[in-house]
């Protein structure tokens, strides 16, 4: 049996037992991994208080390698995000960004790109909550990049010219120039300006270029677009729940 | 193969699957109703059978009862302006314990959670807004995690509006503990919470 000490992104808690949950973490070392938190459901138990979403933690736990669920020994915080914030529409983009890693990465093989861009998000989110849906595209766009389906805005893959404006073509998976683009049902159009601003959130590489994005496109259509776009990669149909609530929120604010 | 008769091995099946019971207490449970006499096991099956039949929901708070309404808002005795918000019935139960809250409850059935999908349309949150008539004050007494926070944010929101007192329970250290081990949240909560004491 090992002792493993790594920082940790937690996706999510479950429930198990009487007293007990089986916590599921994105670690900077170790890819996915699932543990039991034993006791961590009674009132005086070391983890009561750090097992909640949205943190950055550092756990130590025992690993053996016949066993699916590891067991948890120690965990700390090391970073708590959006802890003051009363805006239910940043929680819904935020909890969205962890779902998306849940999600999506369903590989148990370490990625530290992967880990250390979901931190970079979290972190833009509780630092910029008014460009909470922004930061999920950035998210998005970067974790396609990673993954290896990045999307060429610059140049059509028919006529190999620079793109000014262009559909996505779901059947065939890329995104045409309008002057090769038969439009057709199953393609979605991109102005300019979104191409334009999907450009500017690729290439923001930190904070201080935050301020490039334009906050007169509307993100909620974009992030539900490249949600689809790596659906149809990864080949398997991901709806986030997390979204489906944004509705709820919006008209709240 | 089990080499115990059918009957046996199915009440075995049953019985290991309440929360909590794996198959060797399940079996152990199983020899206690074998060897208990006639007439226990029959009470016993019939408290079973009478849970599902005569328990409901109360149609005002939410909250299991015999009779609808339930006894807690049929009472004259309890405070009729004031409803303590809460989570689940396990909650009421851990309150009506202490015995000294004498308002009326709304049961929620669950809180906001983002991650799982539960949405306001999940949760008697419309009923409550329903029952506001002759209420001055709502207490909301929603677990504090993250999907409780989001819960109690939403439901502030929604009561805003309304003229009615609204509080949500203090949050802080439970007694007995050492500060050496509470969480940082935890703490900053208490401090930021803090009353006066002179």
């Amino acid at each position: 049996m090992a002792v493993i000490k790594t920082e940790a992104i937690l996706l999510k808690s479950i429930p198990f037992s009487n007293s007990s949950n089986i916590i599921h973490f994105y670690t900077k070392e170790h890819g996915k991994i699932a543990v039991i938190a034993k006791g961590s459901r009674r009132m005086k138990s070391p983890f009561r208080g750090f097992l909640e979403p949205l943190t950055l933690v550092e756990i130590i736990y025992l690993f053996k390698q016949t066993r699916e669920i590891q067991t948890l020994s120690k965990i700390e915080n090391i970073e708590i995000y959006l802890r003051n914030n009363k805006t239910l529409v940043t929680t819904v983009y935020a909890t969205a960004i962890i779902e998306c890693l849940d999600k999506f990465i369903r590989d148990i093989q370490p990625d530290e790109s992967i880990f250390q861009l979901t931190v970079q998000s979290l972190r833009f989110i509780d630092r910029h909550p008014d460009l909470n849906g922004h930061i999920l595209v950035y998210f998005l766009l970067q974790l396609i990049e990673n993954i290896g389906f990045k999307i060429d805005f610059h140049n059509c893959p028919e006529c190999h010219h620079p793109i000014i404006d262009a559909y996505y073509h779901f059947n065939k998976g890329r995104l045409i120039c309008a002057q090769c683009s038969q439009n057709n049902k199953s393609s979605q159009y991109f102005s300019k300006e979104t191409l334009e601003y999907l450009n500017s959130i690729v290439q923001i590489a930190d904070e201080t270029e935050l301020v490039k994005i334009n906050l007169q496109i509307n993100p909620e259509k974009i992030i539900k677009f490249l949600v689809s776009y790596l659906s149809y990669h990864i080949d398997y149909q991901i709806n986030l729940k997390s979204l489906e609530l944004l509705h709820n929120f919006t008209r709240m604010e | 193969m089990s080499s115990l008769p059918n009957s046996i091995n199915i009440l075995i099946d049953k019985l290991a699957g309440f929360p909590g019971i794996g198959k060797k207490s399940a079996q152990r449970m199983a020899f206690y109703i074998l060897k208990s006499n006639r007439e226990d096991v029959i009470s016993m099956a019939k408290a079973l059978i009478d849970v599902k039949d005569r328990i409901t929901n109360c149609s005002q708070c939410h909250n299991i009862t015999e009779n609808d309404p339930c006894p807690i808002c049929c009472d004259p005795k309890r405070d009729q302006t004031t409803i303590c918000v809460i989570q689940d019935i396990i909650d009421l139960i851990s309150i009506e314990k202490t015995g000294n809250y004498r308002g009326l409850y709304h049961v929620l059935g669950g809180v906001l959670s983002p991650l799982n999908g539960i949405g306001p349309d999940d949760l008697f949150i419309e009923d409550l807004l329903q029952r506001l008539d002759g209420v001055n004050e709502i207490i909301l007494a929603i677990n504090p995690t993250r999907d409780g926070e989001t819960t109690t944010i939403y439901l502030s929101r929604l009561l805003k509006n309304k003229k009615l007192k609204v509080s949500r329970i203090a949050q802080g250290l439970p007694i007995g503990i050492d500060l050496e081990f509470v969480d940082e949240n935890t703490i900053i909560q208490s401090i930021e919470g803090r009353t006066g004491i002179l």
